[in-house]
């Protein structure tokens, strides 16, 4: 039911299930039963009852090893304050989950969780500062929604259990690849130091579409790649989305048997590149004309070695746009466009007057001159018969307006006494 | 000063004109006296859209008894949901005088049962207090009708109007918001 | 002589001002076909919306065509008809190019932030918060700026009007007004008195509020504003067709206009009545009480009168011409019409639509029974009727008789022309009568699914037929709609493009005078001054108090926050 519905306008196709698929595989022939579990079925995507959940990155956050976590209620995600931060949670049995509103309007509604499991979630609508605790004992997983909200996409789930080190990359078929960009990003090698790389490299794992922004605000300029260093998993499509002007991607250096061209010539804003990153290692890139200025990016495909947080299965499938639909939709206008530009066309033609056309002239306003005639005007309507004031009775329009007022009349009854005074209860005081 | 000079026809149907302009007050005013239709007014009061039980013309969201045959029902409405009547329904008995108080909690939304003339505007600030007898047992839809964001058209809720013996009174102390934890 | 030749600049002046109307009245009418489909469900998966974004196409649909096409047309159209009518040119044209740059920048600066709703990267913020803009829920204010300077353009515009009649004045001190001119006025005066109501909301409140110099407004009081304004704007509205049906309809018809002093009545009880009575749109509004909403509907009842008494006016004016043309008998004579000829067929066709929404909106003034319909999609089909139909297509038709004296060519496709009117109504037909009934069974208006919960029609219960045909009708009708629009913009784009002096017209741009001339009318009729310093005092009664009330409390209380959108 809900294919295009309350998605924001992404492209999610084919593409995506099979990554998806594939990723999730991946991860589940390593993980435990919990953990293979984690794909969430779908339930984060449109298809599922409610929208697709806008803040779900596709990772499930690592809350392990504390007992006490907290789940912020109304966070601002999907279009307003309907979302759960984090969307997907694991935490390990008997942990206290403690859920805190932080706007208003929100319930917690159960729409699975474990058999054994008792969690009952909260049905009443709350306001700010409300809190809910439940400690999660049983293993398993856990989804819920607020109710108000379903449509925007608000939804969340917890995983209880399965193992916290590696979540979905322990596997011995997932290439693990350290982020090890050598001096890639200081002054000692090509071009200037980037200035907006972190140290850190940010983690868009578990995730088939993945966007880097090229010519973000940094090196004091529009100069640089937003974010510079970025983790994805083989098979991960990669936009490169122009946000500025004169930029271009060349490649420095990639694993062997890659083949990514990067995009030599210059672009400017609003131009799009995409390459889906196979081969697992690290790819380093830049931008020619503000290298010097640092506009440096590297890519690394591949799970992280253990010890850091693996990403989530590929259930963030949105609902998509069939290729039917926007053929049709193409056509479809495609044939209004034709039809109205017709007629236009035939007028565009017509100007040319034909060589039998009478009275045609070239002409500018301004009236009678002695240089060319004014836009002569049909004659005005005489009458066969003259009917002046006194002769003219308009019995049609008395009739016609007698006809009207009992039109209304019987309208307004009709309309007072059966359907207004009949509708069922009303107002009194 | 001379004499407009208006046809005969055209004074005949300014006649029946008027006639009909007093038929339709008429009208209106007998659906006010005799079965006794009254507008939503300015008895609810005004209150503070962001603390509305703060005053005493509003208390908190759900039903209350206030003498033998008459209940109250106090309704906050948001974006998207009303309180009570999204989550819950709303329980009230028939044959009784039940009078609502809605105010919104953000926006300005609609308040209405589908299928009847219970039919008003719910505006921040403002209380809107309307009674209503609800003389068959069954269960009216609430439906928000006043665009109030992108999930406006999922707003909407429900009322069950039960017979009195099946109707079990609220308890007074429903909706305790100060509730922490919950099982 | 010909408009053009007679009048150039004047001529320009009308021509970018419908300009500039058809533009907006094409992208508004592709909207309103989008909403049809969507709101229906047939062909919902092929629109490239979601529902959020539904009410960036309402907004845009209201926006376009309520408030930008309406008031362009409306200026262009006027400036002809004191021009024409006065036979001098306007004395101050650059103070009309003034308004009309203020009208096109307005329009701009709302329109992209309507279309941030699709496309975020635009400057400026989003604006989904439908036509009537109501608090709390908050536009970015490059919108409200918008609406203000559209506002303020038809102020200026409307300026040079008065103007020129001062100047005519002067040079014949005892004549009286010619008709359309002091239509012209009347619908200026009242404009100007109701406007002002919007304007303060605007300017007073949401752009200090939006801009955030101000951290909160009160609804009722700015929905309040609003509607003193939003009343009176139908009228501005339709006194413009009124003004098509009272002088050139006639012509067309081959006839007089029956009675001229009647339709000076007219226009003054418009003058009196039509701001008076704003709070029946808010008969289920919180806040105000039953005393005052009492007033608004005597009001308004009295408003029937002048509509009524133009309905018998404008069919004897056509009665006569289908008379002088040979026909006969009590209804017979209606064939005798020209019905082939575009600009009669549409005006008559939208008269005849204009009987049936007037029925409606009788209901929806009444008060108590405005509770079976309020805000349910019965209100659409009403002012789909009205605005949709009665200004619409007689401004079509208006169209296709004006428009060739305005450019000097020659109406192209006159086939389509002639088929275009009769689509149009059939389509109001089939949408507008389900509209009406889909809101006795309690459909809501302004809603992008109205079955959404899945429980299918289950909460919505017609008597007669089903939600479903209901629906249909409501798609195939707006089709239809959108078909018809379609057509009038092929023939305005095709004539545009066509050349000048390809030939006679087949127009002609003489007016006759009225069987019952101004002279058989009192001269206080044509003293504007006195109607307004009454109309003032009516508006006085009918909002003192209640205005009062609600800024008594706090002008900026009980306020509330925005909430963008």
């Amino acid at each position: 039911m809900t294919r295009l519905d309350d998605t924001a306008l992404s492209r999610r196709g084919v593409l995506r299930a099979a990554a998806g698929t594939a990723t999730a595989v991946a991860a589940g022939t390593a993980a435990t039963g919990a953990a293979a579990a984690q794909a969430y079925d779908g339930w984060f995507s449109g298809d599922a009852k409610g929208g697709a959940v806008g803040n779900y990155d596709g990772t499930t956050v690592d809350r392990t090893g504390t007992d006490e976590v907290t789940i912020d209620v109304g966070v601002d995600a999907n279009g307003g304050t309907y979302g759960f931060g984090p969307a997907a949670v694991r935490v390990d049995p008997g942990t206290t989950v403690s859920f805190e509103w932080v706007s208003n309007t929100h319930n917690i509604l159960i729409d699975a969780q474990p058999d054994g499991a008792d969690w009952g979630g909260h049905d009443p609508i709350e306001n700010t500062g409300f809190t809910h605790t439940h400690t999660f004992d049983t293993e398993g997983v856990y989804t819920y929604y607020c109710n108000p909200h379903l449509t925007m996409g608000m939804k969340g789930a917890i995983v209880v259990g399965g193992d916290s080190g590696g979540g979905g990359g322990g596997g011995s078929d997932q290439p693990t690849v350290a982020a090890d960009y050598g001096d890639w990003f200081t002054k000692s090698a090509d071009g200037g130091a980037t200035g907006n790389y972190t140290g850190d490299t940010t983690d868009k794992t578990g995730t088939d579409e993945v966007t880097v922004e090229v010519g973000a605000d940094a090196n004091g300029g529009t100069y640089g790649f937003g974010p510079a260093a970025v983790r994805v998993d083989p098979g991960t499509t990669v936009t490169f989305k122009w946000t500025s002007n004169t930029h271009n991607v060349l490649v420095q250096a990639q694993p062997d048997g890659a083949d990514w061209g990067g995009h030599e010539p210059i672009e400017n804003e609003g131009f799009t590149h995409t390459h889906t990153f196979e081969t697992a290692g690290v790819y380093t890139y830049y931008c020619n004309p503000h290298l010097t200025m640092g506009m440096k990016g590297a890519i690394v495909v591949g799970a992280p070695p253990s010890g850091t947080t693996g990403g989530g299965g590929g259930g963030a499938a949105g609902s998509s746009v069939s290729p039917a639909s926007t053929l049709w939709t193409a056509v479809f206008a495609g044939a209004v466009g034709v039809a109205m530009l017709v007629p236009v066309a035939v007028s565009y033609y017509r100007r040319t007057p034909a060589p039998d056309s009478s009275g045609a002239f070239d002409y500018e306003p301004g009236g009678d001159t002695d240089d060319q005639p004014a836009i002569p005007e049909a004659d005005a309507f005489e009458p066969d018969t003259e009917l002046g004031h006194d002769e003219y009775d308009p019995v049609g329009t008395l009739s016609i307006v007698a006809v009207y007022f009992l039109i209304l009349v019987g309208m307004w009854a009709f309309t007072y006494f059966i359907e207004f005074l009949g509708n069922g209860p009303t107002i009194m005081g | 000063m001379t004499h407009v000079r208006i046809h005969r026809f055209e004074k005949l149907w300014l006649g029946a004109a008027f006639v009909l302009i007093v038929a339709f007050i008429a009208t209106i005013v007998y659906g006010s006296l005799g079965p006794g239709v009254a507008m939503v007014g300015d008895d609810g009061g005004t209150v503070n859209p962001d603390n509305p039980t703060a005053a005493d013309n509003f208390r908190d969201p759900g039903v209350y008894q206030a003498d033998d045959d008459s209940y109250d029902v106090y309704v906050e409405a948001r974006q998207f949901a009303f309180s009570p009547g999204t989550s819950e329904p709303i329980r009230v008995p028939a044959d009784t005088n039940v009078t609502f108080h809605v105010t919104s909690g953000d926006v300005t939304h609609g308040f209405e049962l589908v299928g009847t003339n219970v039919n008003t505007m719910v505006i921040p600030g403002q209380v809107a207090q309307l009674t209503v007898n609800f003389d068959e047992a069954r269960t009216h839809h609430i439906v928000c009708h006043e665009y109030c964001g992108p999930a406006h058209h999922a707003m909407e809720g429900s009322i069950e109007v039960v017979p009195q013996s099946e109707f079990t009174p609220p308890q007074q102390a429903a909706a305790d918001q100060s509730e922490v934890t919950d099982t | 002589m010909t408009f053009i030749d007679k009048f150039p600049t004047e001529a320009k002046l009308v021509r970018w001002h419908f300009g500039v109307g058809f533009v907006a009245l094409a992208i508004g009418g592709l909207f309103g076909l989008v909403q049809a489909l969507y709101r229906t469900g047939h062909l919902r998966s092929l629109l490239p919306i979601n529902a959020a974004q539904y009410y960036t196409v309402l907004t845009g649909h209201g926006v376009l065509l309520a408030l930008v096409f309406t008031t362009f047309l409306i200026c262009g159209f006027f400036v002809w008809a004191v021009t024409r009518s006065l036979d001098r040119p306007l004395s101050h044209p650059r103070l009309v190019w003034t308004g009309f740059i203020s009208m096109v920048v307005g329009t701009t600066l709302a329109a992209i932030t309507i279309l941030n709703g699709f496309a975020p990267e635009l400057p400026f913020g989003s604006a989904n918060v439908l036509y009537t803009f109501y608090p709390p829920l908050q536009a970015h204010p490059a919108f409200y700026v918008g609406a203000a300077l559209l506002i303020v353009g038809s102020w200026i515009v409307g300026a040079d009007y008065f103007l020129t009649y001062r100047a005519w004045r002067a040079d014949n001190p005892d004549k009286r007004i010619p008709l359309q001119t002091f239509m012209v006025l009347a619908t200026f005066v009242m404009w100007y008195l109701s406007s002002a109501g919007v304007a303060v909301e605007v300017v007073a409140f949401l752009i200090p509020w939006s801009m955030g110099w101000i951290s909160q407004v009160d609804p009722l009081l700015t929905r309040t504003l609003f509607w003193y304004f939003g009343h009176p704007v139908v009228y501005f509205w339709l006194l413009p067709a009124y003004l098509a049906w009272y002088t050139i309809l006639p012509k067309l018809a081959g006839g007089k206009l029956f009675s001229d002093p009647l339709a000076r009545v007219v226009f003054v009880l418009f003058v009196l009545l039509s701001t008076p009575v704003g709070f029946h749109h808010q008969y289920t509004d919180p806040g105000i009480a039953e005393g005052f909403k009492f007033i608004a509907m005597t009001n308004t009842f009295m408003l029937l009168l002048p509509s009524l008494l133009t309905a018998f006016t404008v069919v004897a004016s056509l009665e006569h011409g289908a008379r002088q043309r040979g026909g006969s008998g009590y209804i017979g004579w209606l064939r005798a019409l020209p019905w082939g000829k575009p600009s009669f067929s549409a005006m008559a066709l939208a008269g005849l639509v204009f009987a049936a929404g007037g029925f409606s909106g009788m209901i929806n003034a009444g008060m108590n029974i405005n509770y079976l319909i309020h805000n349910t999609i019965w209100v659409p089909g009403h002012f789909h009727l009205t605005v949709g139909t009665a200004f619409a297509l007689t401004m079509m038709g208006v169209a296709y008789w004006l428009v060739p004296q305005i450019t000097g060519k020659r109406l192209q496709h006159r086939t389509l022309a002639a088929i275009q009117p009769f689509v149009w109504v059939i389509g109001m037909t089939l949408m507008s009568n389900a509209m009406h009934r889909g809101g006795l069974a309690g459909l809501p208006r302004r809603t992008a699914k109205p079955l959404f919960r899945g429980e299918g029609a289950a909460p919505f219960d017609p008597v007669v037929g089903t939600i479903s045909e209901m629906q249909l009708q409501i798609a195939i009708g707006g089709t239809l709609l959108f078909v018809s629009l379609a057509l009038f913009l092929a023939v305005m784009v095709g004539t545009w493009l066509s050349r000048p002096g390809m030939g006679r017209l087949s127009v002609n741009g003489s007016i006759p005078s009225a069987l019952s001339g101004p002279a058989d009318s009192p001269r206080i009729l044509d003293n504007l001054k006195v109607w307004t310093a009454i109309a003032v005092v009516l508006v006085i009664i009918a909002y003192g108090l209640p205005l009062y009330g609600m800024l008594a409390d706090g002008v900026l209380a009980p306020g509330s926050p925005g909430f963008p959108v």
